[in-house]
């Protein structure tokens, strides 16, 4: 029998009025007494408990949700911009065929050649971006200074940048492949803004208590420092000009590698003074 | 429940295991239990022990159950544990038992044959139906 004047009713009474006004915090204690009061406060406390969890994860979901609804929309605006290209540059070389303009054709040709390529390399990009799940990484024990011995190698890149790297550099448990695109991405991005006679690149790395710290520094044009963080942004082309071609998706693609790994990515830079991108690396 | 023999006991301090000699599996709580994850994943640890890996016919009691958490009744309703038992009775003969039993088979749905009893009796009734 319920016992009206009984204390738990007042603290139920309590507990809904605060899940109405959507506090899912406190949990009710049960008395031990077994009896259909406690079964009350047992599902009160379960279905606060639950409706606590939903509400995170459509708060989980909404933010998804608005990220893809973004990425669907400025990946469309992007690709539609050299596709309306193709489609003037084949009305021109339509033109140029009806003149007969052999020159003229094979410019239009060229042209049409390297539009196509740019899409191909924002396709690429996005595919890259998307394709870092943490479900499908390996773990493999990587020296740093093999894998960035062979993009130099690879890549050529002593050929456009003085560059200073230590040989002490760490092995630690990543992905290959994964690390090739960060260390690749950030090299390529130092050489492409470099805006000095000389490009420099030196690479660093600090040992700290769980990580390992690792530094490229460069001798660019910095980054000012409303744009340091979004540069991380994909589909971001904060402080680019406009003839340096950024799709704004490699840095987003390091980030979001390094985040399915857990790690850490950020600038630290002066305009004027050069940039250091640093991350962490498990120890 | 008279008559069954049992071929395997253990226990901890909250959970008794029983397997009979007709392979079914009894688990029981002491009163005024509270179930938390990792009680849950050691019940489901000694029974694929006791059960060896085949799943066998569960006769859970959960009425001397107080509390259970979230994670835990996630994990009873998930793939690793529904690998212990082909079909599972819930005694439930306390109101907040049932309550916990109602909550388990409303929102984690169990991966197999789940149902509620008052008695073991019934429960073990239904377990044996082919």
């Amino acid at each position: 029998m319920l016992i009206v004047d009984d204390p738990r009713l007042a603290q139920i009474l309590d507990m809904i009025g605060r899940m109405a006004a959507l506090d899912f915090k406190e949990e009710l204690p049960a008395s031990k007494k077994n009896d259909v009061l406690d079964a009350i406060i047992v599902g009160l406390n379960m279905l606060s408990e639950e409706l606590q969890s939903n509400m995170v994860e459509k708060s989980k979901l909404y933010h998804v949700n608005t990220k893809l609804e973004k990425f669907a929309l400025t990946a469309a605006h992007d690709l539609k911009s050299p596709i309306n290209s193709i489609s003037g540059i084949t009305s021109l070389i339509e033109l140029s065929l009806k003149s007969q303009s052999k020159e003229e054709t094979l410019q239009y040709v060229a042209l049409l050649k390297s539009t196509t390529e740019k899409m191909k390399e924002l396709v690429t990009g996005i595919l890259d971006y998307s394709r870092h799940s943490p479900d499908d990484i390996e773990l493999e024990v990587i020296d740093t200074n093999q894998v960035i011995q062979q993009i130099v190698r690879m890549d050529r890149i002593d050929l456009f940048a003085k560059l200073s790297i230590p040989q002490s550099l760490p092995v630690v448990q990543f992905n290959k492949s994964a690390m090739m695109q960060i260390f690749r991405n950030i090299f390529s991005n130092a050489i492409k803004y470099c805006d000095k006679q000389t490009c420099e690149i030196t690479v660093k790395s600090i040992e700290k208590k769980d990580h390992h710290e690792i530094r490229i520094i460069d001798n660019g044009p910095g980054i000012a420092p409303e744009n340091q963080k979004r540069i991380f942004e994909l589909f971001n082309r904060a402080g680019t000009d406009a003839d340096q071609d950024s799709q704004g998706i490699g840095l987003a693609s390091v980030k979001s590698v390094l985040t399915s790994f857990n790690q850490k990515i950020w600038v630290e830079s002066t305009p004027g003074h050069g940039s250091q991108f640093c991350f962490t690396l498990s120890k | 429940m008279d008559g069954i023999k049992f071929i395997e006991e253990r226990s901890n301090d909250k959970i008794i295991w029983r397997f009979s000699e007709d392979n079914i599996l009894f688990t029981d709580c002491f009163p005024n239990t509270e179930m938390t994850l990792e009680d849950g994943k050691e019940s489901t640890r000694i029974s694929a022990e006791m059960v060896k890996n085949e799943p066998r016919p569960l006769l859970c009691n959960l009425t001397n159950v107080v509390k259970m958490s979230k994670e835990c009744r996630r994990h009873f309703a998930g793939s690793e544990h529904a690998k212990t038992f082909s079909k599972t009775a819930l005694i439930v003969a306390s109101p907040v038992s049932r309550l916990i039993g109602n909550f388990f088979l409303g929102l984690n749905k169990p991966h197999k044959p789940t149902r509620m009893f008052n008695s073991a009796e019934e429960g073990l009734k239904w377990l044996k139906e082919k």
